[in-house]
């Protein structure tokens, strides 16, 4: 006992405070590499581990509380899979994981090759390690069923299937991960793996509470923006709100544009007017206080528009629209759009019509 | 980060106007095209002339809008091509599964243009915007129409 924690205390303190009990590769990693840099004592301490024969050190890096001699027995078994899949249901179960996976990668080493020398080797097999471990309890989770028997185990067998829930549900909607945490949050305190596990989602959770808030204020602006939503409680109806007024939306532009085409097109008589008339209303709401120019009532009314027009034109007009236009009216002159325009007005007043057009545009 | 900064709604003033100016331009530029005879009465003619005006809308939204919106991109890339091939983008359309799940986010998806590559979160916010664009649009399309008809 005394060896095992020192030698993984010492060597692989992430694996220690770690929680996702080896599925997350990451981990494996930083224990590799602290295996690799740190090399006087622990190392050494470690490879006296392995000079042991296989079972007297199993049981010293066996946790009490599981049945040692199932374990044991697999992994000196000398086929190649059998080490893995041990190690790996060790590593769900024991906090000595990585020790115990680098045993048994180390034991699948040595029935392989016979190479003594295994550092490399061992990153290689945990490396392999690394990839299998989702196929592996996702696909056959009976043999962890079959070998360990303890009640704090099984409740750890209920994992796989819930991961494949989990990858099944994907990212998108709220509500899932709301209830995975949640899950998360019930099974914390009472096993040990879930404890470890737990702080592994609490940073997780931590993130995906961001992430919830993020959502949260995102729906509260869309349901200033969305009218008659602000009532209603509850995220699917809003989201039903939010897309039915977007379709109206599209359907009201559509209806529009149809609307528009059927219009008489007689453009160059009132395009004038319908511009000066058009800005109006935005104008009206955006600036309720701001300056409106003088002659904006007598606009709409075409009749009454028609004596203003040499005046605005020539005098008020450029200045009065300046602070609302940007410079492209102004090289609007030269565009042949404009040409086209005049071009196409066939009206008596045509050339006054586009000289006003000009301006507006 | 270009979202961020896109939370609040844009500067409703200026881009509305931005907006008015930029569909008035290419609706009158589409307008005076059509000379006013009797074929441009015909149905076909009507159809094809409430498709363009369409098109100017969404594409005049989404210039105002300005590229740092993915739907405005979204969109804009969407109506170049649908305007180049328009026959082949029907045929495929028609033959091609819905991708995306039923459920509330992926019919948002598949409302926003280019809503599918996004997450949740930047879904939302360029539903916000597109929200903000579309309702300006129809405001715009309302304010022209009325005055079309009223003289």
């Amino acid at each position: 006992m005394e060896i095992r924690v020192g030698t993984v205390g010492g060597s692989s303190p992430i694996g220690r405070q770690s929680d996702d009990s080896g599925l997350e590769s990451l981990q494996f990693c930083e224990e590799i590499q602290g295996l690799m840099t740190i090399p006087a004592e622990n190392a050494s301490s470690f490879t006296a581990l392995l000079e042991l024969p296989a079972t007297q050190a199993l049981e010293l890096l066996h946790s009490p509380d599981s049945a040692g001699g199932a374990t044991a027995a697999v992994v000196t078994d000398d086929s190649v899979p059998k080490p893995y899949f041990s190690a790996f249901n060790c590593n769900l179960t024991f906090p000595t994981n990585s020790a115990l996976i680098e045993r048994a990668a180390k034991f699948s080493v040595l029935a392989e090759e016979d190479s003594p020398d295994t550092t490399s080797k061992v990153a290689l097999n945990l490396e392999k390690v690394k990839n299998e471990p989702t196929t592996e309890t996702d696909s056959n989770p009976n043999p962890l069923q079959t070998l360990i028997s303890d009640p704090a185990v099984e409740n750890t067998n209920q994992r796989p299937t819930k991961r494949k829930e989990r990858e099944k549900k994907g990212k998108g909607s709220t509500k899932k991960s709301k209830n995975e945490s949640s899950e998360a949050a019930e099974k914390l305190p009472y096993i040990h793996v879930r404890a470890r596990r737990g702080q592994a989602t609490d940073s997780h959770s931590l993130a995906e509470r961001a992430r919830r808030e993020k959502i949260n204020a995102r729906m509260k602006l869309l349901q200033e923006l969305v009218p008659g939503c602000n009532k209603i409680s509850g995220t699917a109806l809003v989201l039903d709100e939010i897309i039915n007024h977007v379709q109206s939306l599209q359907r009201q532009v559509e209806f529009l544009s149809m609307r528009l085409a059927a219009v008489n097109p007689r453009v160059d008589f009132n395009i004038d007017s319908i511009l000066a008339a058009e800005n109006e209303p935005i104008l009206e709401s955006n600036f309720p206080s701001m300056v409106a120019p003088l002659m904006w009532p007598e606009i709409p009314v075409s009749g009454t528009r028609q004596q203003y027009q040499p005046q605005w034109h020539f005098d008020g007009a450029v200045n009065q629209r300046a602070w609302a236009m940007d410079e492209h009216n102004h090289h609007n002159f030269s565009t042949p759009e404009n040409s086209l325009l005049s071009y196409d007005s066939s009206a008596n007043s045509a050339s006054l019509h586009s000289n006003q057009l000009k301006m507006e545009l | 980060m270009a979202y961020e900064s896109g939370i609040t709604p844009m500067n409703s003033s200026s881009s509305s106007l931005r907006l008015a100016r930029t569909f008035l331009r290419s609706f009158s530029r589409i307008k005076s095209r059509r000379p006013t005879t009797a074929a441009s009465r015909s149905a076909f003619e009507l159809r094809r002339r409430s498709r363009r005006i369409k098109i100017a809308a969404y594409s005049s939204m989404a210039r105002v809008a300005g590229p740092q919106r993915t739907w405005a991109r979204a969109l804009l890339f969407k109506l170049n091509t649908r305007a180049r091939h328009r026959t082949s983008m029907r045929r495929r359309c028609s033959t091609m599964p819905s991708a995306y799940p039923d459920d509330h986010v992926g019919k948002l998806r598949r409302l926003v243009p280019g809503g599918d590559g996004m997450d949740v979160c930047t879904l939302l916010e360029e539903t916000a915007d597109y929200i903000h664009c579309l309702s300006a649009q129809v405001k715009v399309m309302n304010a022209i129409a009325h005055h079309l008809s009223k003289n």
